[in-house]
């Protein structure tokens, strides 16, 4: 159960629509992908369900090119991430949903939020998403 | 089963009641033998009278299957009702089926009527979400992925997976078992366990002909794996450069203490898992007929919200006892059942 590193060529496919809105949204995109608040790190976790198998996958801005560090810093920013609690869980019963753990860390801050699947934010699918197809692939 | 059990010596009044009212006829007849000798039980007559009087059940088998149509609302475009002809629709069928089975497991050994044991219908819906990989009961439902076809196939593939998600109702209508740590573990073994005898009883299977896999066909044939989990060897169900490894323990010795998954709940339900499947198959025959009887009555009766995997040992060493006599050889299965995972009943 290795953790995957998202690669630079990995993540262009996955973006390429993204970036087209982010190119309206952040004009003027950090010239390169640490920014002004330096590198992003990002892991993700996913947890139980049914299945029971674990993914997960960690990301790092300066490893992307500067486009793409800017839609990671921006999904991060829309999903108001540092104010998230450190816990968001659903209020209904049940059982085998999946368990998000969500970690983003820059030079000056780091959060940690455990997400049950049925209290994930909307704003964090698209970031949650991408991070998934990242941890799908075989290593 | 004869009147030798010794059946009031050890269960509460209480219990006696909820079996004598609620069991098969085979624990009827032992719960209310008990209950006549009962001096202690005050409230005897009626509870005889009650069931003398063969009260009807409210409802029966009612099944109904919706289609989410790649969407997340619940529940979704009503396909198939109950009676109603096939719809073609694979998963919809599939899910129809096994709820269908895993209604009549519960209904022809355990007496159980549906989830709630008043006819709770039994909703499902398939086709939630795109390339979702899960099959989860929200509190009130069954709801099946597509699966992404990578990894995973369709959720209703597999018939022990639906008998776990409605087993999952049981267990949320009777122990109540919360879904974290030890008690969270044990709740998805008794979805495991109720799932295996699901497909176990559908198949005809004695303990030792079964192959003890939960998800036996959900994993694509590019997985390197033949299922979600081993009830027979936990840890062994797949190996695979994406998925990883099999975590689940078989002894509490390999106790995975944890902050995902709830507190492991997917992981250390190995160990109960693995006392299950010795326990059944050192008993022999059919796995729902004594273990399975064993394991109900412990998770109706004795369990609580918080319960352990000790309390679990205790409570079905004890129920062992009480049905099929202190000593006996069922009885002995379950205590070196536990003791082989590194639970001494006490």
């Amino acid at each position: 159960m290795g953790d995957t590193q998202v690669r630079r060529g990995g993540l262009r496919p996955m973006l390429s629509g993204l970036l087209l809105i982010a190119a309206c949204v952040s004009p003027t995109a950090e010239p390169s992908g640490a920014g002004r608040e330096g590198p992003m790190h990002i892991e993700m976790e996913r947890t139980g369900g049914v299945t029971g198998v674990r993914f997960a996958a960690t990301m790092d801005t300066d490893t992307l090119t500067p486009a793409e560090a800017a839609k990671v810093r921006q999904l991060v920013d829309d999903s108001s991430f540092f104010r998230l609690p450190a816990r968001l869980t659903a209020s209904t019963p049940g059982a085998d949903r999946f368990q998000y753990r969500l970690t983003v860390r820059t030079a000056d801050r780091s959060h940690t939020v455990d997400i049950s699947e049925g209290a994930l934010p909307a704003a964090l699918r698209p970031l949650i998403d991408w991070l998934m197809a990242e941890a799908r692939k075989p290593r | 089963m004869t009147s030798r059990v010794p059946l009031h010596c050890i269960l509460p009044p209480h219990i006696l009641e909820h079996m004598a009212q609620r069991g098969t006829d085979e624990l009827k007849r032992m719960a209310l033998h008990a209950l006549s000798l009962s001096g202690r039980f005050r409230g005897q007559r009626e509870a005889i009278g009650a069931l003398a009087a063969g009260a009807p059940s409210p409802g029966g088998k009612r099944r109904t299957v919706y289609d989410a149509k790649n969407g997340e609302d619940l529940p979704g475009l009503r396909l198939r009702g109950e009676g109603e002809p096939k719809t073609g629709n694979l998963a919809a069928d599939e899910a129809y089926d096994a709820a269908g089975d895993t209604y009549d497991l519960y209904h022809d050994v355990f007496g159980r009527n549906s989830v709630d044991d008043l006819g709770l219908r039994l909703d499902s819906t398939v086709h939630y979400g795109q390339q979702y990989d899960n099959a989860f009961w929200n509190g009130r439902q069954m709801v099946y992925g597509d699966g992404d076809g990578q990894l995973f196939n369709r959720f209703t593939i597999s018939l022990d997976v639906i008998g776990h998600e409605l087993t999952h109702g049981v267990t949320q209508y009777e122990a109540g078992l919360v879904y974290s740590g030890q008690p969270g573990a044990l709740n998805e073994s008794m979805s495991d366990v109720f799932g295996c005898l699901v497909k176990q009883k559908k198949l005809g299977q004695t303990a030792d002909k079964a192959d003890w896999l939960i998800g036996q066909g959900l994993l694509t044939t590019k997985v390197k794996g033949q299922a979600l989990r081993s009830m027979a060897a936990p840890g062994t169900a797949y190996d695979d450069p994406v998925l990883g490894k099999d975590p689940q323990p078989a002894r509490m010795r390999d106790y995975v203490n944890t902050t995902s998954d709830s507190g492991g709940v997917h992981i250390n339900s190995g160990i109960p898992n693995h006392a299950f499947y010795i326990a059944a198959t050192e008993i022999g025959g059919y796995a729902w007929e004594k273990a399975g009887k064993i394991w109900y009555v412990a998770l109706t009766t004795l369990l609580k919200r918080r319960s352990t995997f000790q309390n679990a040992a205790n409570a079905t060493f004890q129920v062992a006892g009480t049905l099929f006599g202190a000593g006996s050889h069922e009885q002995q299965s379950v205590s070196r059942a536990w003791a082989a995972v590194d639970i001494n009943v006490k």
